[in-house]
């Protein structure tokens, strides 16, 4: 009567279902099992609804991401990409057009200075000290370009591969391929700023049409780090768990009456995880347990970069306790937007961000975290090498520079450039797309086998059927694999 | 290289069943790879005419089969059938009262009362379950269960732009909520579905509305009904760039294509469709039929587009009662601003000692400069220092004396009291020819900067033929194209393919709604590249139905709650014949050898806890609920905007409807992004919905409630306290085991209030608002069976 306790129908109910976030004892029945050890990922897995870890296609460089995603479009000419020309013909009309039918303007110089820094010699601007002092460490793409010069299409395209809201991001492909280690977490975490969302908004952590398992989760960097993790008022000692024993008494009966429903099954191991993750969120999440050194390391000392420190350091954590894939969103309404006042803006979110961005890099190297850690530093596009009305810079999708750490890059390495004032991409260009399949690489993704059947179509994150994705060797400290 | 490959293997059609897998160009697809040729004149094959979803309907002549005993209706015979080719059979009926909920929650998506269900229970009439089907399909409820269904598929929500910003609302628009009420009613009258899509298509062209000295219901009613057109983004109120105008174009014809025909129509935006048999020109025909309303040589925003909800005759009537109301506004503001404006001066003379001396006067006067007026130097002056000088509405209202204040409490009442003396006529978001039909030319690889050779209106091909081309069906009015009313009699001809698509595509969703899945999976796509029908006859048959009955929606659902199909139990308690279990041979319950498990629809989650806890409201249509929120994304009840202390507990359909950000509970459970048409929800089983379940405030809110209700009704005995509460949730009485889990519970929880110096009596109520919490996390409560 009960095909549960049948180890027979257990084990192909095992097989056959999705466990939700499956539980430690489970994993360690599949292991027994032999299941576990047999997990790799087929070519089109669609279907599976468990976050047991996973192999890859091949062996990861990288077993985790973090995503320092910096939207509005910082301005790579002020930053990372020095561009002599530009400041020698500041004022000349050279013939680039504004965006969106605004009247042409001059080259406008970039107001900041730049130095090499490290052995390799890496210029950066004066802005971003903390970054440049970790120039040996840094895989600089100076050639990147982008398919939408704006703020809600960009994003979209670079985390989901093509400009539209539903689709699956990176972070959650990444989980539903690999699954994560820790089964007290999910396996994608976002770290949004408390102040609000960007352009875009949640479509940049959606799972799209993957199982809502592989979603973004969001932990919040002030307070219970998930959304209803405790009752908004205060229970008793021990009232949650007696109703909890209840609910899994009833849940149980329900789910024995339909043995093959395997999300009644997730169901009830949802609520012992709501328990443990209870304990684990916020333990894994629990700041004072850092040194004064460390904090003072990340900025939380310093009202300016308290935020972002918070978050860089939270996402240290995250990685820490096995979690696949953080991504950082920074503050609202797009701040490295610099249409206007470049000059002082910029450099006020320089000042919020880049000290917390360095330390989380210099952090994860001297805890030997780096090598099996990928951190991305990058924004939806770059900005133009004109002025707009004088002391801004428009939007530019030909050309913009994303900085990649750890993970199998490679380090004190530039790559590619743009052209004279730093308008476009010219020499050994990245596409977005380009960077992803990168990035699914190193995790041990062949993003062209990386697929799920929606609608009756194999889809998948760079979409090689419609575009000329693929994957940047020239990047990497090793070989490239098929 | 890729494109290539594509190319070459898409040529390859298959007749009847094409493999084609292959996708190319999704929505927004960015296309790198180089440019594709571009087909012309390519004709239509035979062949394509003859796939399965392109022919005209046909009624295949019920097969006769030997055991009838369970053969309610055709439609059991045509699935009958199909089960009996493998040698499955249908599972027993439903228990009664697991089939009453089903029945309840497929027709109005609330759960019966513990009355109804006894009721049904003694009814022993032997047309008892019709009976209850007849009063579940007249109740109002009906139409707002069916609605949602519509307003998913078309991508309804109370804004017209993106959603990208958690608190910010871009492009509000008033009175979006009339195209929803329309939708409601329809269903709740049983409108034909042929005239619900002519009025939502073409409404503007069947009522003399712009000429009428005052407008009837109906006419309103139609006139909201074009609403159906205004579903995409559109940001053109903000964003005047063409690019926003053809994204919100394009955005819509992939929204009718899905919706109405069951096809993805994008891919033929660029270039000639590589899965479907419609060309690069017939979709620049398509778009010329909505063009005349959505002219981007003559764009109208949302704002412009607005027609007021009245006559233009009652509209200056209404102006000009207004009129010297708002001319005493315009006084009052000005006072108010006297009063205020001092004191800002003030204010900003202390704060622009941060300014060094010689720059203040100059950067004040930068300041008071209106910005398109502002010198180079001015400019800058304000970039340096306008963040530090910004003074709030708080600190002018804290720097009045108390007279000032006194006098400005008085002026803002005033003001208040003139507002509320203006008389308003309230809004119709509709869509409507703006001109005469502009040149509509087939636009190059689909961008807009590239236009190529003019295209005359006309409809896809593969469906068409001579009597039902554009000349045939175009009947210009005078002070519109007429282009649209003939897309839609296109849609509905007698007996042509074009009309059997419209037919099928509503069928399968019909079924898809009350059995879980479509008889064609992709409800989305009846088109090649879609799935294949289990049940094509049946589909067909039902479909021929729906047409003979005027295109009525309700005796098809009715049709199809009647079957055996329909009323089987979801558990198989017999194995089939020689000891085979069904479950072994059809795994995934494809030829329905019984009924399917399903999770409920957020709304329906949300929508049951009211009816539980006894609070629900159930006031129909009207202005949407108010939400408000949190810069993080949560969004909960705008307490105080709230018209009646119980709108709060409105059914879900009512809320503000956003996008992306829906009240949190309802995004937990799987309320999709409405940003384009949605045929079929994901269903989730997350561990957020259990967090949410157990401890969001509004879930503990309706257990206060649900607990409070079941103490007044039960009285004090544990006993009846749980019966009742298993009743109410789950619409049975609670089994042995279960009444002492629940009586366990109630003990333990009674003690630790007792024990915490509560009274035992209010220790009681508390321990039941455990018990109500409990039982509405669990599995059964979220599950139809």
């Amino acid at each position: 009567m009960d095909t549960n306790r049948n180890p027979v129908s257990r084990r192909g109910f095992l097989q056959r279902s999705g466990l939700g976030f499956g539980s430690l004892a489970l994993a360690s029945l599949l292991e027994q099992e032999g299941l576990l050890a047999a997990a790799r990922m087929p070519d089109d897995a669609s279907g599976r609804i468990d976050l047991l870890p996973r192999r890859g296609h091949f062996p990861a460089q990288a077993k985790n991401v973090i995503m320092l995603f910096q939207s509005g479009g910082p301005s790579q000419i002020d930053l990372f990409d020095p561009k002599p020309e530009l400041t020698r013909r500041h004022g000349a009309d050279v013939g680039i057009d504004s965006l969106q039918g605004r009247p042409r303007e001059p080259l406008m110089a970039s107001p900041f200075k730049f130095r090499q820094h490290g052995e390799a010699g890496i210029e950066f601007s004066e802005l971003v000290p903390h970054l440049a002092a970790l120039a040996d460490d840094l895989c600089v793409v100076r050639s990147m370009y982008t398919f939408d010069p704006c703020h809600a299409g960009a994003p979209l395209i670079f985390l989901t591969g093509k400009l539209a809201f539903g689709r699956p991001t990176l972070g959650t492909w990444i989980g539903y391929a690999l699954g994560t280690e820790n089964q007290n977490l999910p396996s994608y975490v976002v770290l949004p700023d408390m102040e609000g969302h960007n352009t875009a908004g949640a479509a940049l952590w959606d799972n799209g049409w993957l199982p809502a398992l592989y979603g973004g989760t969001e932990f919040r960097p002030q307070g219970s780090p998930v959304l209803n993790l405790h009752p908004g008022r205060k229970l008793p000692a021990g009232a949650d768990r007696d109703d909890l024993r209840l609910i899994a008494r009833m849940n149980r009966q329900y789910a024995d009456r339909y043995p093959h429903a395997s999300d009644l099954e997730t169901r009830i191991r949802n609520y012992e995880l709501a328990a443990r993750m209870q304990l684990a969120a916020e333990k894994e999440l629990d700041l004072s347990q850092e040194t004064a050194e460390t904090r003072r390391l990340y900025g939380l000392d310093q009202p300016a970069t308290a935020e972002y420190g918070t978050q860089c350091l939270m996402a240290r954590r995250l990685v820490e306790a096995g979690v696949r894939f953080v991504q950082i969103m920074n503050k609202p309404h797009n701040p490295w937007d610099h249409h206007s006042n470049l000059r002082k803006r910029l450099r006020a979110d320089c000042t919020a961000t880049d000290q917390p961005s360095g330390a989380l890099i210099a952090d994860l190297k001297r805890r030997g975290l780096l090598d099996q850690t990928l951190v991305v530093w990058v924004g939806e596009f770059g900005r133009l090498p004109t002025s707009q009305e004088g002391t801004g810079r428009d939007h530019n999708m030909h050309a913009f520079t994303a900085l990649l750490a750890g993970g199998g890059f490679k380090r004190g390495h530039v790559h590619g450039a743009t052209d004279e004032f730093g308008h476009r991409a010219s020499i050994d260009r990245v596409s977005v797309l380009d960077l992803l399949a990168t990035m699914l690489h190193q995790v041990g993704l062949d993003h062209t086998r990386l697929t799920y059947k929606h609608n009756n179509l194999a889809e998948s994150l760079t979409d090689v059927r419609t575009t000329d994705t693929s994957i940047v060797g020239e990047l990497l400290q090793g070989p490239v694999r098929v | 290289m890729f494109v290539v490959c594509l190319l070459k293997a898409w040529k390859i059609r298959h007749p009847g069943w094409p493999v084609a897998a292959l996708a190319v160009c999704l929505a927004g697809g960015v296309v790198v790879a180089s440019e594709q040729p571009v087909k012309k004149g390519q004709q239509i094959q035979q062949e394509d005419r003859e796939f399965w979803a392109f022919r005209r309907l046909s009624r295949a002549p019920l097969p006769e089969l030997s055991h009838p005993d369970r053969l309610r209706t055709p439609i059991d015979v045509f699935v009958l059938q199909e089960l009996a080719l493998r040698e499955l059979s249908f599972s027993s009926d439903a228990e009664p009262a697991r089939l009453m909920r089903r029945l309840q929650f497929d027709l109005i998506g609330l759960p019966p009362s513990p009355a109804e269900v006894d009721a049904y229970l003694a009814d022993s009439r032997p047309d008892a379950y019709e009976r209850l089907v007849d009063r579940l399909l007249a109740s109002p409820h009906f139409g707002e269960r069916w609605g949602r269904h519509w307003l998913d598929v078309v991508g309804y929500s109370d804004i017209v732009s993106y959603d990208g910003d958690t608190t910010g609302i871009f492009g509000f628009i008033q009175d979006r909520w009339r195209y929803r009420d329309y939708v409601i009613d329809a269903f709740n009258s049983d409108k034909s579905y042929a005239r619900f899509l002519a009025e939502q298509i073409a409404g503007d062209e069947l009522v003399e509305w712009r000429t009428a000295a005052q407008y009837t219901p109906e006419m309103v009613n139609t006139l909201a009904a074009t609403g159906f057109w205004r579903n995409a983004e559109d940001r053109s109120e903000s964003a005047k760039e063409p690019v926003y105008k053809w994204t919100f174009l394009h955005d819509t014809m992939e929204t009718f294509g899905t919706s109405v025909l069951g096809l993805t129509l994008r891919c033929a935006r660029c270039h000639d469709h590589k899965q479907e048999p419609i060309q690069q020109q017939e979709y620049y025909q398509l778009l010329s039929l909505i063009t005349p309303a959505f002219n981007v040589e003559d764009w109208k925003d949302p704002k412009q587009r607005a027609t007021p909800a009245v006559s233009a005759a009652k509209k200056v009537q209404i102006d000009s009662a207004n009129a010297s109301t708002e001319e005493r506004l315009m006084e009052l503001k000005v006072q108010r601003a006297a009063v205020t404006d001092a004191r800002k001066e003030q204010l900003l003379d202390l704060k622009l000692v941060i300014v060094p001396e010689s720059l203040r006067a100059d950067t004040k006067a930068a300041l008071a400069e209106a910005v398109e007026k502002r010198t180079a130097v001015q400019r800058e002056l304000v970039l340096e220092y306008a963040d530090e000088l910004v003074i709030s509405g708080k600190e002018i209202q804290n720097g009045l004396t108390e007279q000032e204040q006194a006098k400005l409490a008085e002026i803002n009442d005033d003001i208040a009291a003139h507002e509320q003396r203006l008389e308003t006529h309230g809004w119709i978001q509709a869509a409507y020819d703006v001109g005469p039909p502009p040149v509509t030319r087939l636009l190059q690889r689909g961008e807009f900067k590239n236009p190529g050779p003019e295209v005359q209106p006309g409809f896809v091909g593969v469906l068409s033929s001579k009597q039902t081309a554009f000349g045939q069906l175009v009947k210009p009015l005078p002070a519109s194209s007429g282009r649209r009313s003939a897309l839609a009699r296109w849609l509905t001809f007698r007996d042509t393919p074009a009309s059997a698509l419209t037919a099928r595509v509503v069928t399968n969703r019909v079924w898809q709604h009350l059995t879980g899945v479509g008889i064609v999976q992709t409800s989305e796509n009846l088109g090649m590249s879609g799935g294949k029908p289990t049940f094509p006859e049946l589909l067909d048959w039902l479909a021929a139905e729906l047409v003979e009955r005027d295109w009525r929606v309700k005796p098809l659902v009715k049709n199809i709650v009647r079957s055996s199909v329909y009323r089987q139990a979801s558990r198989r308690e017999v194995p089939l014949a020689g000891g085979r279990k069904a479950q072994e041979v059809d795994p995934d319950n494809q030829w329905l050898w019984k009924s399917r498990l399903r999770r409920l629809e957020s709304e329906v989650i949300r929508d049951s806890m009211l009816v539980a806890s006894g609070r629900f409201d159930p006031s129909l249509g009207g202005k949407p609920v108010p939400l408000k929120y949190a810069r993080d994304g949560v969004a909960s009840f705008n307490m105080d905007r709230l018209p009646t202390p119980s709108a709060k507990w409105r059914r879900s359909i009512y809320l503000f409807q956003r996008r992306v950000y829906h009240l949190t509970i309802l995004g937990v459970f799987d309320q999709p992004v409405l940003a384009g048409s949605v045929c079929r929800r994901n269903v989730s089983a997350v561990t957020l919905q259990s967090l949410s379940m157990l401890n969001d405030e509004l879930v503990l809110e309706q257990a206060d409630l649900f607990s409070d209700r079941v103490a007044r009704a039960a009285g004090p005995s544990p006993a009846r306290r749980i019966d009742l509460v298993f009743r109410i949730a789950l619409a049975r009485p609670p089994a042995a085991e279960e009444i002492q889990w629940s009586t366990e519970l109630l003990e333990q929880q009674t003690q630790r209030y007792h024990g915490q110096g509560m009274p035992a009596d209010d220790a009681a109520g508390r321990a039941l608002m455990h018990l109500c919490r409990a039982v509405l996390n669990s599995s059964e409560f979220l599950y139809v069976e």
